[in-house]
C-alpha cells in the first residue's frame, strides 16, 4: 500500500557529523519497500539513490543505530516519520491545513501541511528556519508541554515522542509538537480544539521574547515534593518515612542553592554550610537505589552512583572522579548546570569502615576516607572535551551537588538486633510472650564506633534508613506496589493475548517465602516470578494456555522454578 | 548495548528503554523488542553478566530473522571470549549453544 509520508533527508560528512538536507514528502510502497520523493531537491529519487532507514510502525520515530548509519553507502540517508497521526487529527478536526514545529537543537522549522483533492498530506509552503539558541528551544519546548492546557493536549503525546540523536550529535530532534489551524465554518469543533495562531511568527518571538527575559526555572521552583512522595512510595512500598526524608532534604538541598544564588553569586561557604549530605543506611534489596533514581528521575536531576570501594589512597581506580562528573554531565544532557545540581551517591561506604585496632588495610581505609571527604568538601574539576556534546572541557563545580553515602552496615545493625532481643529478655519477657519491641535507634556515635571517620559527620547532616522486609511486607510489595514483580508478570502475560492471571494466598505465601529465603531484599521476588516466567514462556507465547480465562498461579509452579537449563550428555 | 538499572522504573518505562536499546543494536520491530524485553528481570544490581546473556539469548531464540541470528551469536560469542568473570553457568549455556549450531538442536535458553 502507498502511503503518503513525511520525512528527513541527511547526509554524514567524512568527520562522521550529520546535517539535516530538507524535510520532504514521500510516497512509501510497504510492499515493496520502496518510496518517490514529491517536493524538493531530492525529487524522483528512490531507494536507490538514497537509503532508508526503516521507521517503526507502532511508535512515532524509530532511533537507528549510528553505527548502521555510517555503514551506509550512499552519502545521503533518509529518515521517514509516521504522519498517519497527522491525518487522523486533520480528519477529525476537518482542518483544511496544518502546521508541524520541528524543534532541533539549535534551529527551529516550521512546516506547512495541506491535503490534496485526494486528501494526501502535502507541504504548502517551503519550509522556515528560524534560528534560536539551545535555551529558548528548551523554553519554547516546556511552553508548549504545558500540562495543565488541557486544550493543548491532543498534541502532547506527539510532544512526548521525544527523538533524539537520531540525526547525531549536531543536529538533535527534540520534539514536534502539532497546531491545527481549523476551518473557520466549523464553529463547534473549533470550541472544541485548541485555538489556532493566526501569525506563528509572531507568537514565536513573543516567546523567544519571555525566554530571554526569563531564565530558565530551577528544579526547586516547580517540584511538587509530596507529589513525588507519594509516586515513589506506589512504587517502593513499605518505605514511606526513607522517601519522605530523601525528597524532602534533597529538594530542601535545591531550595538552598536557590536562595545562595539569587544574589547572583555563588557564597560556597554558605551554601556548605546550609546544604546537607545523607546517610542511608538499609540491608541490600530493601530499594536504596530505586528510591533515589526515581526521586532522581521525578526531580529531573541527573544521579550517579558510584560504589566507596573504587576508591583508593590515590584517588578513584577502575574510573576516574571526573567519569563520575562526565556521567552525571551526559545525564543532564550537557547541561553544566543541571549537572551540578545532580546527586552523587557513594554506596558500600560501610565497606571503607575501618576499627583503628584491626591487624590489615586500616590505613588504605582511612586514606580512602580521606579521599572521599575531600571530593564531598566540594571542588572544581575539569571534565574532559567528550564529556560536553558541544566541544571543549569544562570546569565542573561540585558545592551544589547534593552527597548520599549509603551501606548496608549488616554488623551494626545484627549488634543492635542482639542488643534490643537480649533487653527484652533482660527486662522479663518470657520465651512464651511476643518481643513487643521490633526497632532500635542509632546516631552518629554508632557509626563512628562502627568505622566511620568523625569528620563526615561535620557534613552528613541528615541519617536515614530502609526498613528490612518480612513475608508481609513482601506480600505488600507483590500485591500494591506499581513495580511489583508479580503486576509485572500479569503484563507480559496479557501481551500475548492471556485475560491475565488469578492466585491464591497460598500462592503468595510461597513466592513471598522464597523471596525472603535468598536474603537479597526484594530483589528475591524477582528471580522468583522471573523463574516461574522462564519456564512458563514457550508456552505463552505459543499458545498453550486457555485464553478465555486467566491463567491460574499455583504453588506448583515453585517447585521447578530454579531449573536454570538442561545439559546434554 | 546498555545494561541499565531500572528497578525503580514502571513495566511499561522498563519495557520500553530495553526494547529501544536492543532496537538500537538489531533490526527488530518495536512489538518484538517490547516482547522480548518483557521477558527480562529487571536490572537491579550491578552485576549484569545474566541479564546480558539472558536478553541474548532470548533475541536468538524468537527473533526468526536469519541475518538478525548469525550476528547475536557472533555477538554472544565475542562477548563470553572477552568475558572477565566466566561461571559454570554460562560456560554451559555456549557449550549448549555451539552444540545447538554443530547437530540442528532447538536453541538453549540462558
Amino acid at each position: 500500500m502507498v502511503k503518503n509520508k513525511f520525512g528527513a533527508i541527511y547526509s554524514v560528512d567524512s568527520d562522521g557529523k550529520y546535517s539535516l538536507t530538507e524535510i520532504v514528502f514521500v510516497d512509501y510502497d510497504d510492499a515493496i519497500d520502496d518510496f518517490k520523493i514529491k517536493t524538493g531537491e531530492f525529487k524522483g529519487d528512490t531507494k536507490k539513490e538514497i537509503d532508508l532507514i526503516k521507521t517503526n510502525t507502532n511508535d512515532f520515530l524509530s532511533v537507528p543505530n549510528k553505527i548502521e548509519l555510517e555503514e551506509e553507502k550512499n552519502d545521503k540517508s533518509l529518515i521517514l516519520f509516521e504522519n498517519d497521526y497527522l491525518n487522523e487529527i486533520m480528519d477529525k478536526y476537518d482542518c483544511e491545513e496544518s502546521e508541524a514545529i520541528l524543534i532541533l537543537s539549535n534551529k527551529l522549522i516550521k512546516i506547512l501541511f495541506e491535503k490534496d483533492e485526494n486528501g494526501n498530506l502535502m507541504t504548502k509552503e517551503d519550509d522556515t528556519e528560524l534560528e534560536f539558541s539551545l535555551d529558548d528551544v528548551n523554553s519554547i519546548y516546556n511552553d508548549y508541554n504545558d500540562e495543565e492546557d488541557e486544550e493543548q493536549n491532543y498534541g502532547m503525546d506527539v510532544i512526548d515522542k521525544v527523538i533524539s540523536q537520531c540525526l547525531g550529535a549536531s543536529v538533535r530532534v527534540q520534539s514536534m509538537n502539532v497546531k491545527i489551524t481549523l476551518n473557520p465554518e466549523n464553529k463547534e469543533k473549533n470550541e472544541a480544539a485548541t485555538k489556532p495562531s493566526d501569525n506563528v511568527f509572531k507568537e514565536l518571538d513573543d516567546i523567544k521574547e519571555r525566554a530571554l527575559s526569563n531564565p530558565p526555572a530551577s528544579p526547586a521552583s516547580s517540584i511538587d515534593p509530596k507529589k513525588i512522595i507519594s509516586e515513589t512510595s506506589k512504587k517502593i512500598v513499605g518505605q514511606e518515612n526513607t522517601i519522605k526524608v530523601l525528597v524532602n532534604q534533597i529538594y530542601n538541598n535545591q531550595m538552598i542553592i536557590d536562595d545562595v544564588l539569587k544574589d547572583g553569586e555563588l557564597d560556597v561557604t554558605e551554601l556548605d554550610s546550609r546544604k546537607a549530605s545523607i546517610l542511608l543506611d538499609g540491608e541490600t534489596g530493601t530499594g536504596k537505589t530505586a528510591i533515589l533514581k526515581d526521586i532522581a528521575k521525578q526531580l529531573g536531576l541527573p544521579i550517579v552512583i558510584a560504589s566507596s570501594t573504587n576508591f583508593s589512597g590515590t584517588g578513584y581506580v577502575g574510573a576516574s572522579v571526573t567519569d563520575l562528573l562526565k556521567d552525571l554531565l551526559e545525564q543532564a544532557d550537557g547541561d553544566l548546570d543541571m549537572a551540578e545540581r545532580g546527586i552523587i551517591v557513594f554506596d558500600e561506604v560501610d565497606k571503607i569502615a575501618f576499627q583503628k585496632n584491626a591487624i590489615a588495610g586500616v590505613d588504605m581505609k582511612e586514606e580512602v576516607q580521606h579521599e572521599l571527604l575531600t571530593f564531598i568538601g566540594g571542588g572544581e574539576y575539569e571534565v574532559a572535551k567528550d564529556g560536553y556534546p558541544f566541544g571543549g572541557s569544562v570546569k565542573f563545580n561540585t558545592s551544589k551537588n547534593t552527597f548520599i553515602l549509603s551501606g548496608a552496615f549488616t554488623n551494626l545493625r545484627e549488634e543492635k538486633i542482639e542488643s534490643v532481643k537480649k533487653s527484652s529478655h533482660v527486662m522479663g519477657f518470657s520465651a512464651n510472650e511476643e518481643v513487643v519491641k521490633n526497632e532500635y535507634t542509632v546516631t552518629p556515635e554508632d557509626y563512628i564506633r562502627y568505622g566511620l571517620m568523625r569528620e563526615f559527620f561535620g557534613r552528613i547532616k541528615v541519617l536515614t534508613s530502609t526498613n528490612s522486609y518480612n513475608i508481609d511486607d513482601f506480600k505488600n510489595i507483590l500485591i500494591n506496589s506499581k513495580i511489583s514483580p508479580l503486576a509485572n508478570f500479569e503484563k507480559t502475560v496479557k501481551m500475548y493475548g492471556y485475560k491475565g492471571i488469578n492466585y491464591s494466598d497460598e500462592f503468595l505465601n510461597k513466592v513471598a517465602e522464597e523471596g525472603i529465603s535468598m536474603k537479597t531484599g526484594a530483589r528475591g521476588l524477582q528471580t522468583v516470578m522471573s523463574g516461574i516466567l522462564n519456564n512458563m514462556l514457550d508456552g505463552l507465547i505459543n499458545g498453550e494456555f486457555d485464553k478465555d480465562k486467566p491463567i491460574t498461579l499455583t504453588p506448583e509452579l515453585l517447585d521447578n522454578y530454579k531449573k536454570i537449563f538442561t545439559r546434554k550428555f | 548495548m546498555k545494561y541499565k538499572y531500572n528497578g525503580h522504573l514502571t513495566f511499561e518505562e522498563r519495557v520500553d528503554e530495553v526494547a529501544n536499546e536492543i532496537i538500537k543494536v538489531y533490526p527488530v520491530d518495536k512489538e518484538t523488542a517490547l516482547k522480548l524485553a518483557a521477558m527480562e528481570e529487571v536490572i537491579s544490581s550491578s552485576n549484569i553478566i545474566d541479564i546480558k546473556y539472558k536478553r541474548l539469548s532470548n533475541i536468538l531464540r524468537y527473533v526468526n530473522d536469519e541475518n538478525i541470528k548469525s550476528r547475536v551469536i557472533k555477538d554472544i560469542l565475542n562477548e563470553y571470549k572477552n568475558e572477565k568473570e566466566k561461571n559454570t553457568r554460562l560456560d554451559d549455556y555456549i557449550s549448549n549453544l555451539v552444540d545447538s549450531l554443530k547437530y540442528n538442536l532447538d536453541l538453549p535458553i540462558y
